[in-house]
């Protein structure tokens, strides 16, 4: 069930970028991730990640306007050594902990380019979802959490084209995370460093 | 060269996906003694500091899938001596069970506990009838008063001990040193059932190395007390 869900929702971002090639214009970005935790984030984990990648596609709808879908992923984890830690007025528990959070943002994204031309300023908004595992082990035991979160993710960014007759260029962006909490589990926020390629078309 | 994009975003799309259904977990592996984890908890409406002497069986009780085994546990007597040492520590005193003058405040049991591969459980080595019913098997008998040393009362976890209801997974092959505290003669009628409360009990649980590791074990025995405070007297 779970799985379905997340192909489907891979195949509706694939499709739905693809699509966009028609509109005339556009670029694929493929950008390695750091995620630097903030909020109940920040509680549960305060290391930054430095495993992510995240792969977006952008098609023009008109020359300033661009929109696509997102999809990635990012994997935060703490060591925290031997730890003793109440887990109720009278219970006491002491092991080894380690903590862990997968995070796969899925989103249709909005970009608006403010300079459609060699370097490319963008400001842009992902809705959709984050489908975020939490691990929480002591020893071998663990307390697993996993939740698909409704999330907004605010961007702004640069393209950097490498030449004027170039289809290739850099890009580098900062987005905020945001996975707003579900009924079973807790927020989960991040400000997300992207540098990568883009391909522009 | 649109193509030669769209079939590398496919591809790592596919390849990502497939990866992150089985998460990520950088890391994981731990040595033995990194799996031991100790639990600990106690009856919140017992006054600790009026008890003071207490009586514990020389056997450590095995508790195996194979309930015919009745084979002495590994390191069955430094499990003993390492809790009665930290006992007397703790200001406690041990009355042997020849001992026709005193009778014990409390009953201290060491039970061992080697788990088949468990992959979906409870914090607690999920065991069904176990927590709230789960038999006590005295096999020693007071000389005075067999009654009360022989009861096969089921244990009974007063309410608030709050360590139930953690969904925890594994699915290593484990044991579990088990301590229990409780006194015979606190007879209480639960839900038609007559049970015996644990005033504390602890837990230490880990990868079963195949070697048994004294400093592991004592140390992991140390912990069950260092973090129990209230046991203590002095």
């Amino acid at each position: 069930m779970k799985k379905n869900k997340i192909i489907l929702t891979i195949v509706f971002l694939a499709t739905f970028s693809i699509s966009t090639f028609a509109q005339g214009g556009g670029a694929w970005n493929f950008t390695y991730n750091m995620g630097f935790p903030i909020g109940e984030t920040n509680d549960f984990i305060s290391k930054p990640s430095f495993r992510g990648f995240l792969i977006e596609g952008r098609g023009f709808v008109t020359n300033n306007f661009a929109v696509g879908g997102s999809g990635g992923w990012q994997v935060f984890y703490e060591d925290f050594g031997w730890v003793t830690e109440d887990i109720s007025e009278t219970a006491t528990i002491h092991g080894y902990n380690r903590k862990y959070i997968n995070a796969v943002p899925l989103m249709a994204t909005g970009h608006f380019y403010f300079f459609p031309a060699n370097l490319q300023p963008y400001v842009g908004l992902g809705v959709g979802t984050y489908y975020i595992e939490t691990r929480n082990y002591m020893g071998i035991y663990y307390v697993e959490e996993d939740a698909w979160h409704f999330g907004l993710a605010p961007e702004v960014g640069l393209s950097i084209p490498f030449g004027n007759n170039s289809n290739a260029g850099l890009t580098v962006n900062v987005k905020y995370n945001w996975a707003v909490k579900t009924q079973k589990t807790s927020g989960q926020s991040w400000i997300g460093l992207g540098l990568g390629f883009s391909y522009l078309f | 060269m649109k193509k030669l994009f769209y079939y590398l975003f496919v591809s790592v799309v596919l390849i990502s996906g497939s990866v992150f259904l089985h998460g990520c977990y950088p890391d994981d592996s731990l040595s033995y003694s990194e799996t031991d984890v100790a639990l600990t908890g106690y009856y919140d409406s017992v006054d600790f500091s009026t008890l003071r002497t207490y009586y514990m069986p020389d056997t450590v009780y095995p508790f195996r899938d194979d309930t015919t085994d009745k084979t002495p546990v590994e390191g069955q007597e430094l499990i003993l001596s390492e809790i009665a040492s930290n006992m007397t520590n703790y200001g406690w005193t041990r009355i042997a069970e020849d001992d026709t003058l005193h009778k014990p405040d409390v009953m201290l049991t060491a039970t061992a506990i080697v788990t088949t591969t468990v992959y979906v459980g409870w914090w607690y080595p999920y065991y069904p009838g176990w927590g709230w019913g789960w038999p006590w098997y005295w096999y020693k008998k007071s000389p005075r008063e067999t009654n009360y040393w022989y009861p096969g009362y089921p244990g009974y976890y007063p309410p608030g001990w709050g360590w139930w209801g953690y969904p925890y997974y594994s699915s290593f092959t484990t044991g579990t040193l088990k301590l229990d505290l409780a006194n015979p003669e606190d007879i209480r009628i639960i839900d038609g059932d007559t049970v015996v409360p644990l005033y504390w009990s602890a837990a230490l649980n880990g990868i079963l190395s195949g070697s048994s590791d004294e400093v592991r074990l004592k140390e992991g025995i140390d912990q069950l007390f260092e973090q129990s405070p209230y046991l203590k007297h002095n």
